[in-house]
This record gives structure tokens, sequence and C-alpha cells, in this order.
């Protein structure tokens, strides 16, 4: 209990600009953030430090989003979970020599678009943006889990990792036709799971 | 929104609807795509729901893992009822890292060793770009938060802030009473309104006057009013007392009011000792709050109560009554400042004065807009390269005046409030109120003179349909008037 009266009292100063505090947070989860991003896998020092500072660099503006309600190294965990999906499509699309090919959408995102990117709440939402993008998040999840497996890992390198149909289908040893009647098909019954959960819900999607 | 399974009646390749969707396509297939999407409902359910869900999973990529706050509780509290985060943690190679991450945490506490002291200079930059203006609270901040914390977390519990806000009630009804004397709120009940009446007469019904800007002080009010009873005078201001009661005292003779009412006021009243009010009589504040009430209020009991019998003005004894007149093209008409609508622009459409005899003595002339504000006089001025005061005000303007600045005008009504406003009391001359309003592109003058020693209005001018270039000629002009007349 002390420990959270502190730690909002921390934030809350954090989000006012006050440096030392900013000085503070910095030392108490540099150590924490560091770890996450090394069991990420990253390669190399420098990528590790970079990626620490993106983490953090994300959240000076996160940081106003945060409910403190949660548990305030969840929220660092799926801000350093959106550091790593920015890296790794970034990674691959140099990977590819360049953007995604025939999809502008998704090249937007590998160059790190936020609004369009994230659901993590930018420092420009509002409470009811971000309420609005963690029940989406939400319903998504439930309709991502009414989908079968095969579709969601089509669907996960597709849009999680964002590789390009020719990536995905050297991975998975198919004809690249073939995978793109796949993922419209996955992405239909994604689209009527997740209008399903809305109507249970009783929602407006 | 998703389309049924017997796919597009005219053939069409659902993928191709994907790359639509996607953005891949070129141009003229595109258009194609387009072209089909009119004729086909099919296509249309279908490329809508791809559409959707493409958008979804752009928007939410994290949505293919856990909420980190459930892989918190799975890991700390084992909390996973459907067996859904398990399963999907032996299927996801990320998740599997961050529940193995998690429980590493968990296990030290979250206690890492700080291993950087201080936030690098890149990310301090950065940081200041992001926040703006990056400050360092003070410490007694820190102080502060914490008293607030303390004070507050009492608060928290229902039944204590219940409690102390019922407290707080009953303190306030204990001791409001008691102390209410010592603010001048009345002590006894309120009388009943015609008790009231001498001091709603000195409501200031509307327009501007010298005591908008110089507050009296109400118990001298209540004598200049006494004062005024005594005297004798027509019946000129009966159609602002219609309905009060007795014709309020103090607006008798010699003082023509439009929309304002002047308090008349002498040195000799000045040094009468101020009247106590009996419980009987309305304490000043209760007058003030008459004073607040509304016109309609006043007219409302002049229905009711038997003790008025105004009759209606002629249009003859209207004029000896010095009711304000309207001149118009056709001649003079009954009016109250009002443009006549079908006036000719621009036009003098409004003049009153009363028929006491005025003599000669100092003018100061102020130049205010509707507000009350002084208006430098370049604001309305075509030219900026005017004086900031028309010539004509500068001829006429006694010594002492001069424009007054908004700093002045403060330091003034403290001063006054405090003196009792005998500055004003001695203050001899007149003073000439010039109002500038906007009406759409032309400008309205509304000239307002006032004798000092008396606080009372003298004559009004009006004039409508002014354009801004003949401004300065024209409050030169009135000023004039004003001066020649006196």
């Amino acid at each position: 209990m002390e420990r959270s009266a502190e730690l909002e009292s921390l934030i809350d100063r954090c989000n006012r600009g006050d440096t030392r505090a900013w000085e503070e947070f910095y030392g108490r989860f540099h150590g924490l953030i560091t770890s996450m991003v090394k069991k990420y896998g990253m390669p190399g020092t420098d990528e590790v430090e970079d990626m620490t500072q993106e983490v953090f660099i994300n959240l000076f503006s996160a940081l106003k989003s945060y409910d403190p309600s949660r548990s305030i190294e969840a929220y660092i965990l799926t801000i350093a979970r959106r550091v790593r999906i920015s890296r790794l499509r970034n990674l691959t699309a140099r990977k590819r020599g360049g953007g995604n090919p025939g999809n502008a959408v998704l090249n937007a995102l590998d160059g790190g678009d936020e609004e369009t990117g994230m659901s993590v709440a930018s420092s420009s939402d509002d409470q009811e943006t971000s309420l609005i993008k963690a029940q989406e998040t939400r319903l998504l999840r439930r309709a991502l889990d009414n989908i079968s497996e095969a579709c969601r890992h089509i669907l996960a390198m597709r849009y999680e990792r964002g590789l390009s149909y020719k990536e995905i289908a050297e991975t998975l040893v198919v004809r690249e036709g073939t995978l793109r009647v796949r993922v419209q098909r996955c992405l239909s019954s994604l689209s009527a799971a997740y209008l399903a959960m809305v109507s249970e819900e009783g929602g407006i999607p | 929104m998703t389309a049924d399974s017997s796919g597009c009646p005219y053939g069409w390749e659902p993928a191709k609807l994907l790359a639509y969707v996607e953005g891949a396509l070129s141009k003229e297939e595109e258009s194609d795509v387009e072209r089909h999407l009119k004729e086909c409902s099919w296509c249309r359910v279908e490329t809508a729901s791809l559409s959707y869900a493409h958008n979804l999973l752009l928007k939410h990529p994290l949505a293919f893992h856990p909420d980190p706050d459930e892989l918190v509780r799975f890991v700390a509290e084992g909390e996973d009822s459907e067996s859904d985060i398990a399963s999907h943690v032996k299927s996801c190679a990320h998740c599997s890292e961050d529940v193995e991450f998690l429980r590493e945490m968990l296990e030290k506490g979250f206690d890492v060793p700080r291993q950087v002291p201080s936030m690098p200079q890149s990310l301090r930059e950065r940081l200041q770009a992001d926040h703006g203006r990056v400050t360092h609270e003070p410490e007694r901040e820190d102080l502060i938060a914490k008293i607030i914390n303390l004070v507050s977390s009492h608060f928290r519990i229902p039944m204590l802030a219940v409690g102390t806000a019922a407290a707080v009630v009953v303190m306030a009804a204990l001791f409001l009473p008691r102390y209410a004397p010592f603010r001048g709120m009345p002590s006894v009940p309120v009388g009943s309104f015609e008790e009231k009446r001498p001091a709603a007469a000195k409501k200031p019904v509307g327009g501007f006057s010298p005591e908008t800007a110089k507050p009296q002080e109400p118990k001298r009010a209540f004598a200049d009013l006494e004062k005024d009873h005594d005297t004798t005078g027509s019946e000129d201001r009966s159609r602002r007392w219609e309905g009060i009661g007795d014709r309020p005292q103090g607006l008798a003779s010699g003082k023509k009011e439009t929309e304002t009412f002047g308090a008349a006021r002498t040195a000799e009243e000045a040094s009468r000792p101020r009247r106590h009010f009996a419980a009987a009589e309305p304490s000043p504040e209760i007058q003030r709050g008459l004073r607040g009430s509304t016109v309609r209020k006043k007219e409302n009991l002049r229905e009711t109560s038997p003790r008025v019998q105004i009759p209606a003005l002629s249009p003859s004894n209207r004029e000896a009554a010095g009711e304000q007149q309207v001149e118009n093209a056709g001649g003079w008409t009954r009016g109250r400042m009002h443009a006549p609508q079908e006036a000719p622009a621009p036009a003098r459409v409004a003049e009153s004065q009363v028929a006491a005899p005025l003599k000669h003595e100092p003018m100061e002339v102020r130049i205010i807009d509707t507000a009350g504000r002084v208006i430098p006089w370049q604001e309305y001025a075509l030219d900026s390269s005017l004086p900031a005061k028309p010539s004509a005000v500068s001829e006429v303007e006694s010594p002492e005046s001069r424009p007054i600045e908004p700093a002045d005008k403060a330091k003034q009504a403290f001063t006054k409030s405090r003196s009792g406003a005998k500055e004003e009391a001695i203050r001899p001359g007149r003073l000439l109120v010039i109002r500038i309003e906007k009406t759409g592109e032309q400008l309205s003058l509304e000239g307002k003179l006032f004798d000092r020693s008396t606080n009372s209005l003298l004559r009004t001018i009006r004039e409508d349909n002014v354009s801004r270039k003949d401004l300065r000629a024209r409050v030169e002009r009135l000023v004039q008037r004003f001066g020649s007349t006196q």
C-alpha cells in the first residue's frame, strides 16, 4: 500500500514534468527495463541500451495514460513489447531491403507510426480514447481466441511481425496465392468473431 | 457484416478484395474493383468485413498476446481460470519469455540493482522536448503532497467524510447568525416591501452614470433621498417609480433621469450624521438587495399597491415633466433614446435636457465603451497619428480632468470606497460621459452630462448611425454642444 502511494506520487510528479522525479523513475526502472529488453534477445549491448532508451522515450508520453489500478511493471512490459514489435518490424523491413511491397499501411507501421500502429495509449489520447482502445484490444483478444490456431499464427506473422506474403509463404512452405486466400478467410473469420463479441457485450462496432 | 460463403456471383476472387483493402493494387485495378463493388453486394459486404478486421489488427498488434496485467497475475497468483494463458504461453515464445522474466523479477520483488545512476543526456533532452518546460519542483511540494495525502486519506472513508461534512454544516448554522451582524447582515426578519422602498429608490436601473464608476456609500445615499423628499418637483420620473408604493423620496425636482438615477447629495448632507436604522427599517444591505430587484418587480407591485396613483402622462405634460424626447425627421415623438427605425443615417436621434438653466462650469469629458472602460481615442480614429484626445475635448476639459487609466480607475474606486466618496462631493463642475457603442459597422454616441455637486443627470444626447470616419468630428461636435449649453 505504501509502495503504491509513493509510486503514484512519483508518477504524478513525472507527469507534471518534474525532472527530478523522472531521474528517480529512471533509476528505479532502468534495471527492470534493461532486463526485459535483454530477455527479448536483442543482440549487442548498444542495441539493448538503445531499446531501453526507446522504452523510456515511449514512457515519457505514455505514462500519462497509466491507470494506477494496474501494475506498473505490467504497464512497462506493455510498452516494452510495443517497442519490441516496432523494432522487429523495422528489422524485417531492413532485411527486405525497404518497405513492405504493396502495403502502405504496414510501411507506416515499419516507420513506427504510433498513432495508427499501437493500441497502447499515446500522449494525445484522452481518457475516453484510451478506454475505447483498451476495450477493442480486449475484444480482439477474445475474437482471436475463437479462431483457429493456424489462422492466429498466420495473422500474427502478417500483422504482429509485419512479414510480407512472400516471407510468410516461404516460412510456411505454401504458394503465395494460396496464402493470400488463407489470410482473406482468416480475416473474415476474425471479423465475424469480433462482431459476435461486440454483440454479446451489447456494444456497437 | 460478413458475407455468406456462397462467394461472389460474378466469380471474383476474394483475395483480390483483400489486396484492394491492403492498398496493394494498381490504380487501374483499384478502379476495376470499385466499379465491381458498385454492382456486387456480396463483394461489398466481404470488403467491409476484411477492412474491419485488417484495421483492427493494424491498430492492436499486441492483441495476439495476453494482457501483461493478466500475465503478472498468472505468474504471481496462478490466476488462469480457463487455462487460456497457460496454453498461450506454451505456444508463444515471446509470452514464454515474458513469463520467465516476470517470475524472476517477482522472486526479487522487482528490486533490480540500479546500474545507471543518472539519466543520459540524450534522454534528458528528449524528455525536455516532450514535456516542454521541465522544472524541478521544490521539495516543499513533496511535503505539501504528503500532508494532502495524509488529510485526504481520512476522507476516503465514506462515514468519516459524511460526518465531517455534517459537522461543517452544523458549525455554519450555529455560528453564521452570530457572525452576521458584524458583517452588516440583517439581524432581524426582513420587513414588508413598503418598508424598504426608500432604499430601493437608489437603484440605477441601467445605462451608465457617475454612480456606476463612483459607488456611493449606501447610508449616505439614503440620507440623500430623505433630503430630496423635502423638495417638491414635477412627476418627471414617475415612469421609473410607478407601482412601487409611494413615489420614492429623492427623485423629485429639477433633475432629469433617463436610464440612471443620480443621487442628490450636498455638502450639507455629507456632514449630516449617519442614520442608525431601527429594527423595523431595512439595513443598507437589504436596501442594496432591493436595489438589485428588477424593474419588473416594481411594476408588479404597482398594480397591487393602493398607495400609488400616478396618472398616465399626456403628450403635453410629458414634455413639461422633462420626459425624454426623440427628435425625428418628422418632429418630436415620445421615446426613450431608441433610434426610430426609419431614421435616416446619420441622425441625431435623441436629446433630453432639463428646463433648469445651466451655469458655466468646468467640464470633464470621458469617452468610454459600453462596459465603462475608457477608450483610447486612436482605437476609433482612422488616422493613428491623431492625438490621444480630440482637440475639442482638450479645450473644454477642466484643469483637473484627464483621461482615466484603468489603474487610476481602480485606485479611485478603492479610495472612494474608503472615504465614502467625499472627494466626489467636493469636486466641482460637470462630468460629460460619452459612450461609444459599436452597432454593426456603424457607431452610436451617447453623451450624458452630470452635475458633480448633486450627482444628477442634466442632459442626454444620443446619435446613431455614425460612421467611423465621421466619429472624431461627431464627438467634437457633441462636446461642443454640451459645452455651449452649459
